[in-house]
């Protein structure tokens, strides 16, 4: 941990000014999340995919890409995020179309993309896997790729399978509040609260390395985005406030959250200001 | 007539009326009573010798004018007003000012009997002074010595290519979990309570083992015994303060303290920083006390006690290196100490006994956002020795050298894989989580031997083995070290040396439930050969050169692997040369210190590539200029930039909302070259009984902004060079009497 210190000390430092585009900040084409019907299966079984993507813009254009559908080759571990080493993956293409007439006003193409590409996991899945593995989740994963503007954009997904015998359910966003209020169509000033509010975490158990079971709860976290200015946690938990640094723009914008419960469960929640 | 006689020479007695001038010569600013020295009264010629207390007496003085004329190298020349000096009876005390002080004036430094012909050593005499040391710090000081790689922000010495963890670090022969403060500007000790800092790099005896880099060796020195003597100093970032002295006519002690408030510094910078709020300020201290007993002729006996802690909180507002994990709450505390007693028995004049004990513990706990790691160890250590000179031509020493280790560790990390020094985000790694309770023995013995064919031999050989036994890995090695030595003439020493050193796995390494258990240890063949040219005649003022060139073998080294964690597929070459040319002259003195090495690693999947710290040329320029009250040093190094490996691009994990960086070829890149200029100037103000000492380090001074790092956006789309430490300075002041 000693390098941290230094790297602290140089991060202080530094002056900060580091001309990168900004995590929270939407330019152009992203991919922001992918959103699964069921982030864990027990297989077999299947579950549709459903990217959550930002074009900021971009005019409305649809965008054309491949899927690649495979075993996870251990990302966890440290393996490249690839299917070469699975002689069963699943290719496919997948288009993403924008079509929210609403955001396309001011060009902020940013929601979630109405096609779906379905996962399906085979009972074999589990063939040669510890109790362990089977019991906490052995993973598919689903690559995206899109080349937009010269840039090729990847981004995958994992569905889990699990003999657990309950699976996760997806978390939920029930507000997004500026102030402690509905957010509406308001855009925030500067250093206006941003919270969302959410149902309550799953419980949930897991087996650890060393073979105990354990009941954990889920870790909800949130991810800000917003397609003018910056955050001053652009990642946070649940029940963090998010304060707006800027000062709003003269124009519409967008505002997104989207909630992860740290077992592939995500939800998304939009606002658009007036212009 | 005869009483006319007895009135003259009556009256030539009272014109010969006599005083006496006593005193005592102290030198100035130590209160160092000096003996054995000529002290003068002119113009009678009459002289005088002081005695052990530096008291000298002059009687039946011819009153009148007078002077006391003190002159001895060394010293400033002390001459007394002539007007009226013998006019009355005298008792004074006269200070003599030394031409040049030495930095902390109360150390003595004993003969060191150096056993290595490879290794360097630095006294405090000369670490004290060393430009770049950051106030005389004795580890910092060690990274100007040939061989040492520059190490930017890593708190940690490099030796020879080797990597971080293959360094070493012992005080007074027992190995610490660490030797620096976080961000390496100050080692764990005082730098007033160390004798010398050694380092043995490649080749080293059989003494040593557990280390196939080097061993960064600290030797804490004796209490003074004259009298009791004081230290304490201040400067930006921390002080502190040692009192030594003697407690009885046997027994003698030393304790010293330092606190570093680094962390209100850092405060104060980072109060109007958005990315991240200090909680707690960052602070070190550490301890060190010296007790040291003659026991009897033979045996003495003396306890070091070292204790350090550091400690860190503090709150991340936005994600460390875009990795969603890296936020929040951080908090670290390192901490250890040692009590090691040690005997040592000079049982006749051919033979002696050393034993040595360490007893401790370590404590390291990292919390971030509710992942931690918590390791807490016990550790003892122990050490003996037995030397015996059996004839002119033969010398043995037998030793062991035994280390327990029982640790309870708690993790609930990640795994983290990391391969040429591109790691997967914290975020992506599979949560390990589980409490541990293990023990690790590790057992070495050795035998040293000295063998000359005959007395007058020019030729020495060492036939040396050591053997070590881990348990944790129930491995048993021989490793046979040989070392051969010839002195060519009076002023050439040549020298080689082969032999084979191992070190167990890393405890995350052989971890059952973080590492694999089945990972062995790694292991490498030294080769060196060198000599010694000593152009000084004898003297001290001249030129003396040393020339090492080596060759390593590394095989069976641990490496990061998707299946099963770790293994030992890895392998690597290290070769290279050093030379150090010191000079001095008058006040002056100057060193180059030139390393040209070349370090390969090669791993199974990504080929053959440098080692992170290959650094083809390492060049260190010193000098150092005493004048009076004055000391200037200066250090200038030109290093290569060390390798580094490019990220072509990033895969987005949406459920962890983070990029997972791509590789491209393993260290195929390089850092800009690495130059820097630091200096030291230091002024003392030497009063009777005390000595100021003022200084200004400044590390860095022409703000060279030189490469420690690559940052990179969020999707790696875009990247900077992270430039390390700006110009640097640190004003301090020291007192000591």
């Amino acid at each position: 941990m000693k390098p941290f210190f230094v790297l602290l000390l140089l991060f202080l430092t530094s002056c900060g000014d580091d001309k990168f585009n900004r995590v929270e900040e939407l330019k152009g084409f992203r991919i922001l999340g992918v959103v699964a019907t069921k982030s864990e299966v027990v297989p077999p079984d299947s579950s549709d995919l459903q990217l959550i993507v930002s074009d900021i813009g971009g005019g409305g254009r649809t965008i054309s890409g491949t899927t690649k559908t495979c075993i996870d080759p251990g990302i966890s571990l440290g393996a490249a995020v690839s299917c070469d080493h699975d002689p069963g993956t699943v290719n496919d293409t997948y288009d993403i179309l924008f079509s929210d007439i609403a955001l396309g006003v001011s060009n902020l193409y940013t929601g979630l993309a109405p096609n779906t590409v379905t996962v399906n996991i085979p009972a074999t899945v589990f063939a040669g896997r510890s109790t362990r593995e089977q019991f906490n989740g052995v993973s598919y994963i689903t690559i995206f790729e899109f080349t937009v503007d010269g840039k090729t954009e990847t981004a995958f997904k994992r569905v889990t399978a699990t003999n657990r015998g309950s699976i996760n359910q997806p978390p939920s966003i029930t507000d997004l509040l500026l102030n402690g209020t509905p957010i509406g169509v308001s855009k925030p000033n500067k250093n206006d609260k941003l919270q969302v509010t959410t149902a309550a975490p799953e419980t949930y158990s897991f087996i650890n390395v060393d073979g105990s079971q354990e009941t954990k709860t889920e870790e909800l976290q949130v991810a800000w985005y917003v397609s003018y200015g910056e955050l001053n946690k652009p990642k946070a938990e649940a029940q963090e406030d998010v304060k707006y640094l800027s000062s709003p723009p003269g124009s519409q914008m967008v505002i997104l959250s989207i909630l992860r419960d740290d077992r592939g469960g995500v939800s998304i929640e939009r606002a658009v200001s007036s212009p | 007539m005869p009483f006319l006689i007895l009135l003259l020479l009556s009256s030539l007695s009272f014109a010969q009326e006599v005083v006496t001038i006593k005193g005592k010569l102290i030198e100035k600013g130590t209160r160092k009573k000096l003996a054995d020295v000529n002290a003068y009264i002119l113009p009678h010629k009459l002289k005088a010798v002081t005695n052990a207390n530096g008291e000298f007496i002059f009687e039946n003085v011819p009153k009148g004018d007078c002077q006391l004329i003190i002159n001895l190298t060394g010293y400033q020349k002390f001459e007394s007003q002539s007007v009226g000096a013998c006019g009355t009876d005298q008792n004074v005390d006269i200070y003599l000012e030394k031409s040049t002080y030495s930095s902390f004036e109360s150390t003595v430094i004993g003969k060191y009997d150096k056993r290595d012909d490879q290794s360097h050593t630095l006294t405090q005499e000369e670490f004290s002074k060393a430009p770049g040391s950051f106030g005389g710090d004795p580890v910092r000081a060690a990274q100007n010595l040939p061989g040492v790689a520059q190490s930017g922000g890593n708190a940690q010495i490099i030796v020879q290519g080797a990597s971080p963890d293959d360094t070493a670090y012992l005080i007074n022969g027992h190995r610490v979990p660490l030797v620096f403060h976080f961000g390496g500007l100050s080692s764990v000790i005082i730098p007033e309570a160390v004798e010398r800092v050694e380092l043995l790099p490649s080749g080293y005896g059989p003494e040593y083992s557990r280390a196939i880099g080097g061993i960064i060796g600290l030797t804490t020195k004796e209490p003074k015994k004259d009298r009791f003597h004081g230290m304490a100093f201040v400067d930006l970032l921390n002080s502190g303060g040692l009192i030594e002295g003697p407690i009885d006519d046997k027994s003698n002690i030393l304790v010293a303290g330092r606190y570093s408030y680094i962390g209100q510094v850092l405060k104060a910078v980072a109060k109007n920083n958005d990315n991240f709020e200090l909680t707690a300020a960052p602070t070190y201290y550490d301890f060190t006390s010296i007790y040291s007993r003659q026991i009897n002729e033979k045996n003495k006996f003396k306890t070091t006690v070292v204790a350090s802690k550091d400690q860190l909180e503090l709150i991340l507002n936005k994600s460390a290196n875009n990795d969603t994990e890296l936020r929040g709450e951080f908090y670290n505390r390192t901490e250890f100490f040692r009590i090691i007693p040690q005997i040592i028995t000079q049982i006749d004049d051919k033979s002696k006994m050393d034993h040595s004990l360490a007893v401790g513990r370590d404590s390291i706990l990292v919390n971030i956002n509710g992942r931690y790691l918590d390791i807490n160890s016990n550790v003892i250590s122990h050490r003996s020795e037995y030397v015996r000179e059996w004839s002119p031509t033969y010398k043995t020493f037998i030793g062991l050298d035994n280390q327990w280790n029982q640790s309870e560790v708690g993790i609930n990390l990640p795994t983290s894989y990391s391969v040429g020094g591109v790691r997967t985000p914290f975020s992506v790694g599979e949560n390990r989580k589980f409490k541990t309770e293990s023990s690790r023995t590790s057992l070495g013995a050795y035998l040293r031997q000295e063998i000359k064919p005959s007395a007058d031999s020019k030729w020495t050989f060492l036939p040396n083995v050591r053997v070590d036994h881990f348990t944790r890995t129930q491995e048993t090695f021989a490793q046979p070290r040989f070392q051969i030595r010839h002195q060519w003439s009076p002023s050439l020493l040549l020298r080689g040396s082969v032999g084979q050193y191992v070190q167990p796995p890393r405890p995350q390494e052989s971890s059952p439930e973080y590492g694999n258990k089945n990972v062995k240890s790694l292991y490498a063949i030294h080769y060196t050969a060198g000599f010694t040219k000593d152009f000084r005649d004898g003297g001290t003022q001249g030129l003396e050169l040393t020339n090492n060139y080596f060759y390593k073998e590394l095989k069976n080294l641990v490496i990061p692997d998707v299946q099963k964690n770790y293994t030992n597929k890895g392998s690597g070459t290290i070769y290279g040369a050093e030379v150090q040319a010191k000079y001095k002259k008058d006040d002056w003195s100057g060193q180059i210190v030139y390393t040209h090495l070349k370090s390969e690693r090669r791993i199974p999947q990504f080929g053959t590539a440098p080692a992170e710290f290959d650094q083809t040329h390492n060049l260190n320029l010193i000098g150092t200029l005493n004048r009076g009250r004055w000391n200037f040093s200066a250090r200038f190094r030109f290093v290569t930039g060390n390798p580094y490996t490019p990220i072509t691009g990033g895969s987005y994990d949406s459920d962890n909302d983070v990029y997972i960086p791509t590789r491209g070829r393993i260290y195929s890149q390089r850092f800009d070259a690495f130059n820097q200029l630091d200096i030291r100037i230091e002024r003392k103000v030497i009063y009777e009984s005390w000595i100021l000492t003022s200084y200004l380090d400044v590390l860095n001074v022409y703000n060279s902004a030189n490469q420690e790092n690559i940052d990179y956006a969020y999707d790696y789309s875009a990247k900077k060079k992270v430039r390390g430490l700006p110009i640097l300075p640190t004003i301090g002041i020291k007192g000591e009497f």
